[in-house]
């Protein structure tokens, strides 16, 4: 990928309710970056990630996506949210889940092109036996992976992930981290996270985010660092255990 | 049951028949909407605006008297039932004011409004009629009426079903999709104003909910996909409406309490047998 700059955030400012969050911060996301955000509860990472995507309005500066489209609900940013917020009993298939992905308009019928969009999404989180399957009967594992194809079913440049490993355990956290960084190949992926386990390997940038950004390549991401950003001293709870041949080794705020 | 039968075709008692064709063709729309109210989880918006068209209604009859109107209390329902459902539609989208507090005044204070026109018809109008429903109200013309909102409702239903099934799953993604979320909100509000008013003669305003809701509950039990769901309702509500209809009359009881009697202790029976939800 050619690294080119896909968002371009400028001088942003975000005020909830007359209260500022963020003042004039600036960062770039260039083309093939894997980048996580951490930060804080109520520090703003998913203000700026709602941001990003469109689904708040900034009150100063711009969010410049792609080429110099404006934030507003551009195709090429796939959404990913936590799949601990839906509904446990709404009435959907895997397939009907990821097939709203290749919403354009609200009318009309879903075409063949959309379903089959529905069904190269499904193969790449590696769920393409489940399409039939019951939303609401499916493992938390599967359901955040359906989420991630729902977003890869608008074939998107840019993968915006909110805490895709929160309420899953330590296996599907290392499928989600496999599936990233092989989706990584093609996509620019950005992903907030509590779980200092994903800055390794793969990541190549760590935005932490508290009321400000700060950009840090992720070798230069050490203690000092995260307890700045966090803005109090973090307990790191490092754990490595074998896990079918792998090891993990995670931190916690 | 042959009495309900002979009644149907009997000449002279054709509420009987209007009842029967009413809550068959209103099936359709309760099932299709009721099923979207249920898993979007309105069913308190869907209850505001019941409650508000009281006021719509209680116009309708006083105007009649007063004025020498004829002007069927469907009519006056169907348009504060829309005022009611715009109004809320603007207020749960926006946050200036706290939404279910706004939502519960409208529901009062239609029904307040309502009762007062009653109030103040000359002659004696019972209310307990107009909530609690009475087959008797139903006059034929509503049954075109019916008819034609039905089929709004449906095609509107059938047309955008990709729009309020994604907003209903996740209306943020929805968003992020490019969708105009807020139209279709609105929109399905605006629906399920003009589904409640079908049923309102019948059933009254205050039981009307549970025919909404209690159909795509029992759906639920069985089905997995949205359509699915609303298919079944649709079918539920024509067997409970017909059912709950025939059974008033053999047992000279209210139709709109037998229904709903009928309808939630069938729910009970399923939930029990299949406690999966």
């Amino acid at each position: 990928m050619d690294g080119k700059p896909v968002i371009q955030i400028q001088d942003l400012a975000f005020s909830y309710g007359g209260v500022p969050l963020f003042s004039g911060i600036n960062g770039c996301i260039h083309r093939g970056d894997y980048i996580t955000v951490v930060g804080p509860n109520g520090g703003g990472k998913s203000t700026l990630i709602k941001l990003i995507t469109g689904l708040l309005t900034p009150t100063g500066g711009s969010i410049t996506i792609g080429e110099n489209r404006e934030n507003r609900n551009t195709p090429l940013i796939g959404y990913v949210p936590q799949y601990v917020n839906f509904d446990a009993l709404f009435p959907a298939t895997v397939e009907e889940a990821v097939l709203t992905g290749t919403l354009t308009r609200g009318w009309g019928f879903y075409t063949k092109q959309n379903r089959e969009a529905a069904r190269e999404a499904l193969e790449q989180v590696g769920l393409d036996r489940e399409g039939a399957r019951s939303f609401s009967e499916i493992s938390g594992g599967q359901r955040q992976r359906t989420l991630i194809a729902r977003a890869l079913a608008s074939r998107p440049e840019i993968l915006i992930l909110d805490e895709p490993t929160a309420s899953v355990d330590t296996e599907v956290q290392r499928q989600l981290r496999e599936l990233l960084s092989r989706l990584n190949k093609s996509l620019t992926i950005v992903l907030v996270t509590h779980d200092f386990g994903f800055v390794d390997r793969d990541v190549n940038r760590v935005f932490c985010v508290n009321h400000g950004l700060k950009e840090h390549p992720v070798e230069k991401v050490n203690e000092d660092i995260i307890t700045a950003s966090y803005g109090r001293p973090v307990m790191a709870v490092r754990h490595d255990h074998e896990l079918a041949g792998h090891h993990h080794t995670g931190e916690k705020e | 049951m042959s009495d309900f039968l002979a009644a149907l075709i009997n000449p002279a008692v054709p509420f009987i028949r209007y009842a029967l064709i009413a809550g068959i063709l209103a099936s359709a729309s309760f099932g299709a909407v009721g099923s979207l109210v249920v898993v979007k989880r309105i069913s308190y918006i869907a209850g505001a605006i019941s409650h508000a068209s009281l006021a719509g209604l209680g116009a309708a009859v006083f105007l009649n008297e007063t004025r020498g109107w004829h002007l069927s209390p469907l009519i006056g329902a169907i348009l504060t039932a829309l005022t009611a459902a715009v109004i809320i539609a603007r207020i749960s989208q926006g946050n200036r004011e706290r939404s279910d507090t706004v939502i519960g005044t409208i529901w009062a204070v239609g029904m307040g409004i309502g009762l007062l026109f009653i109030a103040k018809t000359p002659g004696y109008t019972d209310p307990m009629s107009y909530i609690f429903g009475n087959i008797l109200l139903l006059q034929k013309g509503d049954l075109l009426l019916i008819s034609v909102l039905d089929l709004l409702v449906l095609l509107s239903v059938v047309f955008f079903y990709r729009a309020f099934h994604s907003i209903a799953f996740d209306e943020e993604f929805a968003r992020t999709r490019g969708l105009n979320t807020g139209f279709y909100e609105t929109y399905l509000i605006i629906l399920t104003a003009l589904t409640v008013v079908l049923m309102v003669s019948t059933v009254g305003i205050v039981m009307v909910i549970a025919l909404l809701t209690i159909p795509p509950a029992m759906a639920g039990i069985f089905t997995r996909k949205l359509w699915q769901m609303m298919l079944l309702s649709v079918l539920i509500g024509m067997v409970l409406n017909s059912a709950g209809l025939a059974l008033s009359y053999v047992l000279n009881l209210p139709t709109g309490s037998t229904t709903i009697v009928l309808a939630g202790a069938a729910y009970l029976i399923l939930k029990g047998i299949f406690r999966r939800t």
